[in-house]
């Protein structure tokens, strides 16, 4: 057992900090916002090319295929800079389902594409109200010619107005197997109503109606694609909850600094006790969802049934400490808690995504508990 | 990084297991089974007796002294399992304070006079630290200890001495000087607990035990050589003990055997005819402790393997006491839901031990509502929870 970073994952963290310092400022978020979330390809090919979205991608398709605390590392230097580009979603979700499809070529294309900054995935996951979190709301219907003809429609697919590609689980009208499809995001047949998270995360309603995928499109069939989202899912929980933890560290200094430099009664308001046990309570509740990190990694490559109670068990945890500390983050702030200018108003409305994204509380209350118990 | 614990650990897991089940007996598990904590009376020694046979009743001490040599994870993997199985936890006062002040800080005298009986459990050992006027604010204390040829004569009071009325010796906080500040005239000292001037009168409790005591000290004659380390340098021998053992107070292997008794309880007691396991707000709340227990295990794995962080050692250590004491207590609830009206009925210590257990009242009934009672203690012992927000606040963040 060992917490402490090698050297190559102090570099990692070295390097992505200081980008994140000189890119991803909370000026340049709120003018970010301001022009409505656009993106911006630039910014896009700048992360590419820190090697970023390379992690999660085989080394024989041009990645790294680094260990997954690697990912979380990045992941949590990005939390504390509240980072607006869709790494999660392609880099590390989109990313970790490809890489298990290495019988596909077009799954191959996309994941060399991925890695080099020229492809955005974005997987259509609408909810996770099954026992597992997967489900398969588009059906489609194959020809004669073996193409798919899909349709349904999944709402709120986050980062899906800045994707090219489509990840599309989908359920086969005849024989009911579970299929797994590419979908050009501007093919014909595909529309999207797009609109911004309460973070500022573009999202989409996506709907398919006289949409056509070739045959090559399909990447995967039969019941291994709920396999494979089960898992991709766990690592980009595990993924997220390292953006969490990145969050809440912000967040502590962040209100530190504060109470520390704002006076009332003659005196900086971190002298007066209530103020100070909050902020203790605060630092407690980053500790252990810092240690759930480190647990839900350590199981990730267990079973399924352990790898998901340990996740879900750390998503609880953390969906608590997200509240608490960016809820008591704004108190402490005061009346400029509830300001746009200041940061923990935004760190608070990136945990709302957080800790409703991959499954709500009640979600992972239930699959932790019904896999322990 | 690497967040798995080595292989040779697991095998030294199945070491212990098995050792611990061919030699703890029966009758000492069914007691702590019952009441969590350990009576410290003559079970408790048994058990410490069988271990020092085996070398393994002071595991963290040095190999000098009767220690195993093992890694802190080692440790952990060892108490891990102890717990798990139902051993009694050591008396922390001898094992994990004065002891580890004797052999760092003590005379060649202290060290052979004392070291080899704590290291064979032979006898009970109290902690001498608070004071009617001194809690929290533990510097204040007020017991003095003053010269008079080859001896000190020590005059005060003590309270919460837990378990003074079965200890052989006790280990106490005095002032030998009360003109300097506060922590500087505090002196570490062994006293003989049958010394004349000793006067230990316990304290009736909540849960209807009387662990706790008073100890009234009225003119007690202390030979000089009983005096640990340096006149005066009492109070960083009791910091030391607290950056020496960051992890303790976590009460984590107790929280994990309690959390473990509270879902036997759980699948077993029936509510509106079905277990209380099985109904959805207890479920939720237990799902809740249960996952904060996990948080809580692994920031103690950190903390023993040795994980840098940017934040001060002591924070982090006030941060594991503050959830191991809130657990405690959620742990108890837990268990005391789950036993709804059966919780109300009151057993008296005597009657714990050979309780008769029948289906309506089975063995896992007993004692769970007077640990609850006692347990509110938890938050309040060794420092208050408010006390360690106020630490974590100042040596986190300067506040």
């Amino acid at each position: 057992m060992d917490f402490n970073l090698s050297e190559e994952q102090q570099l990692l963290v070295d390097s992505a900090t200081r980008f994140m310092a000189d890119h991803y400022t909370l000026e340049g978020r709120r003018r970010h916002l301001e022009q409505g979330s656009a993106f911006n390809s630039e910014r896009w090919q700048r992360i590419a090319d820190m090697g970023w979205l390379m992690l999660n991608v085989p080394e024989e398709l041009g990645g790294l295929e680094s260990p997954f605390v690697d990912t979380c590392l990045l992941m949590r230097c990005l939390g504390k800079t509240l980072c607006w580009e869709p790494v999660l979603t392609s880099g590390v979700w989109a990313a970790s389902i490809l890489a298990r499809l290495s019988d596909s070529p077009a799954a191959g294309d996309a994941l060399t594409a991925i890695a080099g900054g020229e492809l955005r995935v974005a997987g259509l996951w609408s909810g996770f109200d099954s026992e597992t979190g997967v489900d398969f709301p588009i059906s489609a219907n194959v020809d004669g010619r073996g193409n798919w003809h899909l349709s349904g429609q999944v709402p709120m697919v986050v980062d899906g107005p800045t994707a090219d590609t489509l990840l599309v689980p989908a359920v086969a009208e005849e024989s009911g197997e579970p299929l797994l499809l590419l979908v050009d995001i501007d093919g014909k047949g595909v529309m999207l109503d797009r609109y911004v998270l309460i973070d500022g995360t573009p999202a989409a309603d996506i709907r398919f109606a006289g949409c056509t995928v070739p045959p090559a499109g399909c990447i995967a069939t039969g019941e291994d694609v709920r396999t494979l989202l089960d898992v991709a899912a766990d690592r980009a929980r595990l993924a997220c909850i390292a953006e969490a933890v990145g969050i809440m560290e912000a967040c502590l200094d962040l209100t530190a600094d504060y109470i520390k430099n704002r006076r009332q009664f003659g005196q900086p308001i971190g002298n007066f006790q209530a103020l100070q046990h909050t902020l203790a309570d605060m630092f407690i509740a980053a500790h252990e969802s810092t240690s759930m990190l480190f647990y839900g990694l350590s199981k990730l490559e267990s079973s399924a049934g352990e790898r998901g109670a340990a996740i879900s068990a750390a998503m609880l945890v953390v969906d608590r400490a997200l509240k608490e500390i960016t809820e008591q983050g704004i108190q402490l702030h005061g009346g400029y808690g509830v300001t746009d200018e200041y940061a923990i108003s935004h760190y608070h409305k990136r945990g709302l995504v957080l800790r409703q994204w991959l499954g709500s509380a009640d979600f992972h209350c239930d699959r932790f508990m019904s896999e322990r118990h | 990084m690497n967040f798995t614990f080595d292989t040779e650990l697991d095998s030294f897991r199945e070491q212990v297991r098995d050792f611990v089940r061919s030699h703890l007996p029966e009758h000492i598990g069914r007691r702590m089974r019952q009441k969590s904590f350990a009576p410290d009376d003559l079970h408790t020694a048994e058990w410490h007796g069988i271990l020092a046979k085996k070398g393994w009743s002071v595991p963290a001490w040095p190999e000098e002294y009767g220690g195993t040599g093992w890694s802190a994870l080692k440790q952990f993997v060892f108490n891990d399992e102890c717990a798990a199985l139902d051993a009694p936890v050591f008396p922390w006062g001898p094992r994990d304070m004065v002891g580890p002040v004797i052999y760092t800080f003590g005379s060649d005298y202290l060290k052979e006079t004392y070291l080899p009986m704590i290291r064979e459990g032979r006898y009970y050992w109290c902690q001498g630290f608070s004071e009617p006027g001194s809690g929290s604010d533990l510097a204040s204390l007020r017991t003095t200890a003053v010269r008079d040829g080859d001896r000190y004569r020590v005059n005060g009071q003590k309270i919460w001495t837990s378990g003074a009325a079965v200890a052989r010796y006790g280990f106490f906080l005095v002032k030998t000087d009360t003109r300097c500040k506060p922590q500087q005239g505090i002196s570490f000292l062994i006293i003989d607990m049958k010394a004349p001037g000793v006067t230990v009168r316990p304290i009736a409790q909540i849960d209807g035990d009387d662990h706790l005591c008073e100890v009234f000290l009225d003119d007690v004659e202390v030979p000089l050589e009983n005096l640990v380390g340096e006149e005066g340098k009492g109070w960083t021998y009791a910091k030391y003990l607290l950056d020496h053992e960051r992890t303790g107070s976590s009460y984590i292997f107790w929280n994990k055997r309690e959390l473990a008794k509270a879902r036997e309880i759980a699948e077993s007691e029936h509510r509106c005819g079905q277990p209380v396991m099985a109904m959805e707000p207890f479920r939720r709340r237990f799902a809740g402790v249960e996952a904060e227990l996990t948080a809580l295990e692994w920031s103690v794995l950190r903390e023993l393997a040795g994980e840098k962080t940017r934040w001060n050692a002591t924070a982090v250590a006030s941060s594991l006491k503050v959830r191991g004491a809130q657990l405690q207590q959620k742990i108890t609830d837990l268990q005391m839901e789950a036993l709804g009206r059966k919780g109300l009925r009151y057993i008296a210590p005597e009657e714990m031990v050979d309780f008769p257990a029948t289906a309506l009242w089975p063995d896992y009934f007993v004692g769970k509502s007077s640990v609850a009672l006692i347990t509110r203690a938890a938050t309040i012992y060794g420092g208050t929870v408010q006390i360690q927000r106020s630490l974590i606040a100042r040596l986190a963040f300067g506040v």
